[in-house]
Order: structure tokens, then sequence, then C-alpha cells
């Protein structure tokens, strides 16, 4: 097993950013990202709008898939690019800007101290952060984490939280097939299938008008239901 | 021989050899689609064998059995179609990763082709 030193330069922790039709928040996460020293991987999932264009013209590793594909594949062609370019750890953040910054160095610490291989944020494990949740979202995360729970084997107190990190290793043995939202559970199947360690770590996702407008519509919920039925069915 | 078995029959001669003539498929889909026709013609030569065989496995009419066949059936192709349809689009998603990889784009303005836009 590879230990990093738990101060590691911010360099080597690469955070990929997926990305689709967000051109007025996306720059400010990427400034925000760039200006706490991280190595910033973002990939343009063939937005419709100026993104790209936002994307191409700071200081990170900008990636424009030439069409759609979704989030997960996204991430993992995020992953494979970081990778490459010798990343130590991978962190996962959304472009919408619901995400803190300051906290993935929290999400960061187990995996550089070699106590876990990937860290899973989560809204539920602190009360503060669980009262920011909108009520029918927590009761459909809810239901989402009996579903991860009875398709993969993995319970955890959050399901569907796009804030994780991986050591390079986990991310290197993660294969994302699964391009829509069902990643996530996908995720967790293939942390099962590698036997990686894992960790949950507190976090507070930011619902802003532009988030909530921005975020999986509720009836996506039954979307990645079925494309997690189909993915047992088909895998 | 009632007017509906001659039409029957060429719809199903037609559906054969059309199949063969445009669609490329393996040797065991081939087999199949042969049997299945071989089948059909059985059936509409002599419609007898429907009921008798619907009457053996406790089915009252010969056409309620066909039916549930057809419907199977349908089920069967629906899922196979689902599953072709799948591995095509993950087979796209690597072709577009693979090619979104080759342009990406440094931090330093170094891309993995000249005009990676």
């Amino acid at each position: 097993m590879i230990q990093y030193s738990v101060s590691m330069n911010r360099a080597a922790i690469f955070v990929v950013v997926p990305c689709y039709d967000e051109e007025s928040a996306v720059g400010t996460t990427l400034g925000k990202l760039l200006s706490h020293g991280y190595s910033v991987v973002a990939v343009d999932d063939g937005s419709r709008d100026n993104s790209w264009q936002v994307i191409r013209s700071l200081a990170v590793h900008a990636i424009r898939h030439p069409i759609n594909l979704g989030q997960g594949a996204a991430l993992q062609t995020g992953m494979i690019h970081a990778l490459s370019q010798g990343a130590a750890v991978i962190v996962h953040f959304d472009a919408d800007g619901q995400h803190a910054v300051e906290q993935i160095e929290d999400l960061v610490r187990p995996i550089l101290s070699g106590e876990a291989d990937v860290v899973l944020g989560s809204r539920f494990l602190r009360r503060a952060d669980a009262q920011l949740v909108p009520p029918l979202k927590a009761i459909l995360l809810k239901a989402g984490i009996v579903v991860n729970g009875v398709a993969t084997g993995i319970w955890l107190h959050d399901s569907h939280n796009g804030f994780r990190a991986l050591s390079a290793r986990a991310a290197a043995d993660i294969h994302l097939r699964e391009s829509s939202f069902a990643h996530a559970t996908e995720i967790l199947s293939e942390l099962r299938r590698a036997r990686l360690r894992h960790q949950e770590c507190p976090v507070t996702i930011s619902y802003s008008d532009y988030a909530r407008a921005k975020g999986q519509p509720m009836r996506n919920a039954l979307n990645i239901f079925i494309d997690i039925c189909l993915r047992k069915l088909f895998r | 021989m009632t007017i509906i078995q001659p039409i029957l029959t060429i719809l199903l001669a037609a559906a054969v050899i059309s199949y063969f003539v445009w669609l490329r498929s393996r040797l065991s889909d081939r087999i199949m689609v042969l049997v299945l026709a071989a089948v059909a013609f059985l059936l509409v030569a002599n419609p007898g064998l429907a009921i008798a065989l619907a009457h053996a496995v406790g089915v009252g009419r010969g056409v309620d059995l066909i039916i549930y066949l057809t419907l199977f059936g349908y089920g069967f192709f629906l899922l196979l179609l689902v599953s072709k349809v799948r591995g095509l689009e993950a087979r796209i998603a690597e072709l577009a990763q693979s090619l979104a990889l080759a342009t990406a784009r440094k931090p330093t303005g170094e891309s993995g082709l000249p005009d990676a836009r």
C-alpha cells in the first residue's frame, strides 16, 4: 500500500470537475480551486453554451467531450487524464458551486494518512449539514441509501453525493462504465469489487438557487433507479 | 385452404428472404430464424396443430397459445435490443473519451492535437 505524506503539495491533488452547460458558474468554481493551489481537470461534457470557452481561458487541464456522455463518463475521462499527469489523490467536485473548496482537505486527509482509499462526502453526518437538505430531496436521498445498500452491499449515510476523494490506486482500479448519474452507485460496486477501504466524511452542500436549478431534478431519481436495475441485468 | 393462408405464407416468405438478404447476423441467429419460420409455416398450413398443442399444455385456444409465445418472444427480443444498445452506447462513450483525452489541453496551453477545440 502506498503511504502519502499528510503535508503533500496541493498540486498533486487533482480536482476533477465535470461540467455541462455551466458557463455562469464554472469560472468561479474553477477560480476558487486554482486559488487554493489544486491541480484542476475540467471536463466539458459537450456543453451547448460557452462553458468550454470559459474553461479554456483558465489555467486548468481542459478536456471536452465531442458529445454529451453524462457525468459518470466525464468523471472517468477526468480521472484517466489526472492519473496520466501524476495525480496522487483525485477529488470529484461539482461545477455548480455547491461544494466547499475548504472541505477538500477534510476529504483528502484520511487518504494521505493511509486510513482509506476512498472518502465519500456525506450530508447526513452532522445535524447542521442535514438541515440544509430540502425535505423532499432528503426523503429521496434516504431511499437512495436503501437502493444503494441493496444493490451494492455498502450502506452509507448519504447517497449520490458527488463530493468524494480517491487515492491514485483507487482511481486506477475504478472503471466507470455508467455514463448517467447512476455512476454514484457504480462507484460503490467498484469499491466492493476492488476491495478498497472507504470512509465517510461530513460535508456541507450549498443549495443556492442556481445549484437547485442545475441539480438533478427529482424525477431523475426514477431514472437512476432504472439505470441501476439495467446495470444489474446487463453488466 | 382459406384465403388468409396463402397471404400469410407469402408474407412469411418475404420476411425470411428479407432477413437473409439485408441483415448480417451470427449463424446461431440464422438457425433460430429458420426454425421459427418453419414453425410458422407449419402452423399456417395446419391450423389444427396450434389447437392440439394448446390443449396439450392446458390452454383453451390455439390463438391464445400463439399470443403467449409471441409475447414471450417480444420480451426476449426487447431485452436483446436493450443489451445491444447499451453495448453500442458504451463503445461510443469510449470513442468520445479517447478523442477528448487526445485533444486535452494542459494549463500551459499545450494540447494533444494542434487544433484542439
